[in-house]
């Protein structure tokens, strides 16, 4: 194999690694231990956890996706968006793990909720904020590829979330973005349905950056 | 030179699209929340114009509610001969009564309470029976009208104040759930075991014997306290009788009585304080809401920007001080979002002029303006100069907006009335008169004060942070 290929790959490799123990993933961290410290879980009920997690969860997935495809251009490494690097494989890569991530850290922080005595459907609840976290996240990385700003893409995610916490679907109705959560009727396909089309849309604009680069 | 550097900070704000997107959020929100209708008050009504309302309402519509029923299937559509009826009633009550709906505090009833009374029970049995024109059900509603209409009122006698707190003991051990809450506020509910529901039964015997007792106010108001503190130990503590959140007031409260409201809306309409300084303050909360955390964004990421471009070495080699460059950074963040606010300020200030215009109040043109400086500009301050303290800190913008944001939660759970040193927004979603006000100034002047100290505190840290970097560069 080529030897600038090997050498250029491990670099890309190593920088990667590098980012997954960054800023994002450590505040995530830090608001999980927060919650468990801030919020009395032992014994939750349904209801009570719904509350809390529709008034808390939706930063995790602003901190964590909103700009994991802007990294090398705000660590200047603009130079890998005009090689032939894959640049949309490694976002790809970047986002399976953030949503492997968020999912370790919901499911560690709901288990221990269910073990504290906590009475909720566990696949339903952890499905629902994991869908809500991916979701603010998403929206927050395609406005950040759109407009080349991350702040844009945080004050956007950000703001969906505060709407969606505030009126509860008043807006959004069947895209309601805690339906799973709060097992509104026919929600699930409206939140997967807007799942996909950001997803879509968003890989489509590392494509284009790529192939324009 | 530091004005030509606010400008050049402001002229870069101005082109990034992040400010925009700022500034339609605001307007959304605005628009979403800020409904003008909420801005003017309503004169309250007594029992027999709100009866009187209900009974246009009901004419109009064709349909009426049963007793004690809210489900769509209890709604009975009225008949001709049944509207007949209504209209009947409605004659009576006024008989210059015509189609066209007219300002109900304006008509002069001509009946008494022992008619009314009568009346009402007459269309009752000519409905059908179990209407809500029972008598009690009118009470009831009316009961329900007065507490969503009136703003509350302090409860002034030990004797009053026990018969309420004991209603709500009752209240409690009727349904057999009480609810605990955490530091934030976040409530939880659970089952009463057998023991407890018998040490709430003491304590409201207890409470009933100290009313009848000889003791002073004072001595029976402090040892009602102590007897509510003693009940919340022993049930597991944080629940709504404990000293955390019985001090908050809501136990001391009631709604008001239609003379009370009357007086209410006078002072609030006609009062020291104008209508325009009542309402200045509720907009000038909704405004907090927003100073809280929209100046975050663009603060958390502004001196990062010159890092980003590759400026640094440029700026850090460059003969000016440190204070200069972060000083005008913070101005400048602080003159757009100030100016952006004082907008919607001016706004609010032209509507009331014409309202005044328009119904006869008298207007106070500098009030919106006055509480958008007191309570909306140190919040900016603080959340600017906090995220550019954090942001320098840790080189990178998330963590100052994490770190805000949660500052943010802990301010705004609270409506009203808590005001301690660390809230950032200050909260005044009610009404209130000028004496109501004057209770919480002390207050929220010391905490407008330490929150401002506290953002001057966080620039100064900032800024040897900033000197240290550039004499490590420099050297």
């Amino acid at each position: 194999m080529n030897l600038y290929k090997l050498k250029r790959n491990a670099l890309i490799i190593k920088y990667n690694i590098k980012l997954c123990f960054g800023w994002n993933y450590v505040l995530v961290l830090f608001l999980c231990v927060v919650f468990l410290i801030a919020f009395n879980v032992r014994y939750i009920t349904e209801p009570e956890l719904i509350i809390i997690s529709r008034l808390y969860f939706g930063l995790l997935g602003a901190a964590l996706f909103t700009t994991i495809g802007y990294k090398e251009r705000s660590d200047h490494l603009d130079v890998f968006l005009i090689t032939k690097t894959s640049f949309y494989k490694i976002v790809l890569l970047r986002f399976i793990y953030g949503v492997l991530y968020t999912a370790i850290c919901i499911l560690l922080i709901f288990g221990f909720i269910y073990f504290s005595g906590g009475q909720f459907d566990f696949v339903r609840c952890v499905t629902g904020v994991i869908i809500s976290i991916v979701l603010i996240g998403l929206i927050g990385m395609t406005i950040t590829q759109i407009t080349n700003d991350d702040k844009s893409g945080y004050i956007v995610s950000v703001g969906y979330y505060l709407l969606e916490f505030w009126s509860s679907g008043a807006y959004s109705k069947k895209l309601y973005l805690y339906s799973v959560l709060e097992n509104r009727e026919s929600a699930l396909w409206g939140s997967m349905v807007l799942f996909g089309l950001l997803f879509a849309f968003c890989i489509s604009a590392f494509v284009y950056r790529n192939y324009k680069g | 030179m530091t004005i030509k550097l606010i400008f050049i900070e402001i002229r870069l704000q101005l082109r990034s699209i992040a400010f925009y997107l700022c500034l339609i959020l605001s307007i959304g929100f605005f628009l979403g929340q800020v409904t003008l209708d909420y801005t003017i008050p309503e004169m309250p009504l007594n029992k027999v114009q709100f009866t009187y309302l209900k009974l246009l309402e009901d004419y109009k519509d064709g349909k009426i509610n049963l007793a004690d029923a809210r489900q769509p299937k209890y709604i009975i559509f009225l008949n001709e001969k049944q509207k007949d009826k209504i209209l009947e009633v409605i004659k009576i009550m006024n008989p210059d009564w015509i189609e066209e709906f007219h300002d109900v505090t304006k008509i002069t009833f001509s009946i008494d309470e022992e008619m009314f009374e009568q009346l009402m029970s007459k269309l009752n049995e000519d409905l059908g029976s179990n209407t809500y024109y029972q008598m009690y059900m009118v009470g009831y509603m009316y009961d329900s009208y007065c507490g969503n209409n009136f703003a509350p009122i302090i409860i002034n006698g030990f004797d009053e104040q026990a018969d309420l707190i004991v209603a709500r003991l009752q209240g409690i051990k009727g349904i057999r759930k009480v609810t605990q809450y955490s530091a934030i506020g976040i409530g939880r509910t659970r089952d009463l075991t057998e023991d407890e529901i018998i040490m709430l039964q003491d304590t409201m015997t207890y409470i009933m014997k100290l009313s009848g007792s000889e003791l002073s106010e004072d001595m029976k108001d402090e040892e009602l306290i102590q007897t509510l503190y003693s009940l919340d130990k022993k049930i597991g503590g944080n629940t709504e009788f404990g000293d955390n959140i019985f001090n908050s007031g809501s136990w001391k409260l009631r709604h008001r009585t239609y003379e009370e409201a009357m007086d209410w809306f006078e002072e609030i309409a006609h009062g020291k304080d104008k209508i325009t300084n009542v309402y200045a303050r509720i907009v000038a909360d909704y405004m907090g809401i927003l100073a809280g955390i929209l100046p975050a964004f663009l603060a958390a990421f502004v001196l990062l920007r010159d890092k980003k471009n590759k400026m640094q070495g440029i700026i850090y080699y460059r003969n000016f001080s440190s204070w200069r460059y972060v000083l005008s950074k913070f101005i400048a963040l602080f003159l757009l979002m100030s100016f952006c606010f004082c907008i919607i300020a001016s706004y609010f200030t032209y509507y009331y002029y014409r309202m005044g215009q328009l119904y006869g109040y008298d207007i106070d043109l500098f009030a919106f303006y006055k509480y958008t400086a007191l309570f909306v500009f140190p919040t900016i301050m603080f959340v600017i100069a906090f995220c550019i303290f954090i942001s320098m800190l840790c080189q990178n913008g998330l963590p100052a907006l994490v770190l805000q944001m949660l500052l943010y939660f802990l301010s705004i759970i609270t409506l009203s009335g808590d005001y301690r040193w660390f809230k950032i927004v200050i909260r005044i979603n009610d009404a209130l008169t000028h004496a109501q006000y004057m209770e919480y100034r002390n207050q929220i002047i010391v905490n407008r004060c330490i929150i401002s100290l506290m953002s001057i505190i966080f620039l100064f840290l900032t800024i040897k942070i900033l000197d240290r970097k550039r004499s490590a560069l420099v050297h």
